[in-house]
């Protein structure tokens, strides 16, 4: 490193060196564009939808054609169109879960971690409670109680994703506690919200990264399971989950291929392709790497 | 001259379950201003103990069960955290032993150093990088503005701890506790930072206390030496009186362990056969009694710190009689 370089050129050399990093993973980077291209596709979803995603026609469960792209549902909606809108929802749903859950998992998971004591117990023992609960039944008896719809299944999803999010964060803060830097910031007489949030949280956050990609990829496939069973996104909203929900029939199954098998695939390849980002991430993150 | 830190009957001991495993027990030292204190002795018999109870940096398990630490006549056991922070940062500051963990690896020199600055001193962001350039080039780093740029895993491990001490700098303590402060580092670097130190400490007007188990160290840069042994001061004297005529057996045995260039190159090294005892609280009399060389029956009893000389402590009986000659 010469002497010239100054602040932004450092700041940039990290990056790169981070990018250098994930590019040695090619299916990361391939899911990488994928997930890009969806994305961009669900957000302008809009302006690139050939119909309205509600629109009823007269052309009852087409195949696909010119027309109609990935065919029509059994009233007439434009598959193609519908599943556009669908990709649009679910990955908002599970972006903000994730969001939600992190947040949540992050703050707790500092707290307990660094204050220890009677409050790291309280925190831990909510953890662990909700942990110990079957997970998609937690989901159910939440939907039930409150109304199935797209902002509570968001709330839902990130209030009972947190769990993993907070021992994580407390794991590493009872190593990070004992570390000299920290002890250091202690004899510095430094105050308690910068050595968490500007010494300690700077270190989490490449796990913590790591683990939201998986978050984000439950919560995809829980927002489909919901959906699915009717708890979920209602419909005539459409989500990837409930999509599926209208294949149910076996004749569907057999005979309308268009109907689920693309709203099927999309699901598999998003959650494969997140998880490959966050395992490139894990790999490009860690500061102390070398190349 | 007032005594900046005083330590009075420190007795500190590790509480596991009902058992209760003393580690250190009733010492009593006092630091002035501008003085190198230095506390010598083998690894796990208290050193790192000690000096982490003055910060209140002790594990939950560990408990101070007597005995006052006064900064400036104030005792810090009785303070609250906040008052003990006013006192953290800006009177004392901590040199710790392992380099390699004691930087943040995701935060670069730069902001580590500011933040504190920032803090402490009320300095805005742009006086706080200048503050931080100029204690860099103290501590004998070149291209300081480099230096703040990069993040602790691109230097070295000298490099490492001499950012340490500017860090310890950065807010201008009244005294540094360094523990062990060159553990880490090759031979070369140790000497450059030990003399670095004692520069520092000259150019500030601090006050040192030097934890190290390299009593060669000692000889070089400390104003008084105590020397410890499984959780006791054995021996205390200003640095001439203690090289020049160690009552203690086991001081003796330290100093002539030192190494030096005009030993017989045939002749081993010497050593001091054993090690600390595990559990010494356990022990009544004397501590080094089964290692010491000179152990009579009457070592078995309690032994007191008497003073032989003017400010010269001694922890044996044998030594306090005169019946101990070494050549």
């Amino acid at each position: 490193m010469n002497q010239n370089t100054d602040a932004s050129d450092n700041k940039n050399s990290n990056i790169k060196m981070i990018i250098k990093r994930f590019r040695k993973h090619k299916l990361a980077v391939v899911s990488l564009y994928f997930l890009v291209i969806i994305s961009i596709l669900a957000i302008l979803a809009p302006l690139i939808a050939p119909y309205d995603p509600d629109e009823v026609s007269m052309a009852f469960s087409r195949p696909p054609s010119k027309e109609h792209w990935l065919g029509t549902d059994q009233i007439g909606r434009d598959m193609f169109s519908r599943l556009l809108y669908a990709t649009r929802v679910s990955l908002f749903v599970g972006f903000a879960a994730t969001i939600i859950s992190s947040i949540i998992g992050v703050i707790l998971g500092l707290i307990a971690g660094y204050f220890g004591g009677i409050v790291d117990i309280i925190i831990m023992r909510i953890t662990d409670t909700i942990m110990s609960f079957p997970y998609i039944l937690l989901v159910l008896v939440a939907a039930a109680i409150f109304e199935p719809g797209l902002w509570n299944i968001i709330i839902i999803l990130g209030l009972v994703d947190w769990p993993g999010a907070a021992r994580l964060v407390r794991g590493n803060v009872l190593s990070l506690r004992e570390t000299n830097f920290i002890k250091g910031d202690v004899v510095a007489g430094m105050p308690n919200r910068y050595i968490l949030f500007s010494e300690i949280l700077p270190n989490t956050i490449g796990p913590v990264l790591v683990y939201a990609t998986s978050v984000f990829a439950i919560s995809i496939l829980d927002e489909a399971a919901l959906s699915f069973l009717g708890m979920g996104v209602q419909p005539p909203t459409a989500s990837l989950g409930n999509i599926l929900n209208g294949a149910e029939s076996i004749t569907i199954l057999t005979g309308k291929f268009w109907l689920w098998i693309p709203a099927g695939v999309l699901i598999i390849l998003l959650v494969v392709s997140i998880n490959f980002v966050g395992d490139a991430l894990r790999d490009a993150i860690d500061p102390s790497a070398k190349e | 001259m007032k005594p900046l830190l005083q330590v009075e009957d420190l007795t500190i001991a590790f509480v596991d379950e009902n058992k209760q495993k003393v580690v250190v027990e009733n010492i009593n030292f006092s630091v002035g201003p501008g003085e190198i204190l230095s506390i010598v002795g083998e690894s796990g018999c208290g050193k790192s103990v000690t000096a982490l109870s003055i910060l209140g940096l002790l594990k939950p398990n560990a408990r101070i069960i007597k005995g006052k630490i006064l900064y400036q006549g104030n005792n810090l056991l009785d303070m609250s955290e906040k008052e003990l922070d006013r006192i953290r940062g800006n009177e004392v500051a901590m040199i710790f032993q392992d380099v390699m963990n004691s930087l943040n690896p995701v935060l670069t020199i730069g902001k580590q150093l500011t933040e504190s600055i920032g803090i402490h001193l009320g300095y805005d962001k742009k006086e706080a990088n200048e503050y931080a350039i100029e204690i860099i080039k103290k501590v004998g780093l070149s291209d300081p503005r480099s230096i703040m740029r990069k993040y602790p895993h691109m230097l070295s491990g000298g490099m490492q701890q001499r950012v340490m001490i500017a860090m310890a700098l950065s807010c201008n303590p009244k005294l540094i506790i360094a523990d062990e402060p060159t553990t880490a580092l090759d031979v070369t670097i140790q000497l450059q930072i030990m003399k670095l130190l004692v520069d520092l400490q000259k150019e500030f007007q601090m006050s040192i206390i030097l934890i190290t188990h390299d009593i060669g160290v000692v000889a070089e840069l400390a104003d008084r030496v105590t020397i410890m042994y499984a959780g006791q001061f054995m021996e205390e004297a200003s640095v001439y009186q203690l090289f020049d005529k160690p009552y203690h057996p086991y001081t003796n045995a330290l100093l002539k362990s030192i190494p030096s260039i005009y030993d017989d190159k045939n002749r081993k090294l010497a050593s001091i056969p054993g090690t600390v005892p595990e559990d010494y609280s356990a022990i009544k009399g004397c501590k080094f009694a089964d290692r010491c060389p000179y152990k009579v029956p009457l070592c078995e009893e309690i032994q007191v710190l008497s003073e032989m000389e003017s400010d010269h402590f001694v922890r044996c009986h044998r030594a306090e009689k005169g019946e101990l000659v070494y050549e």
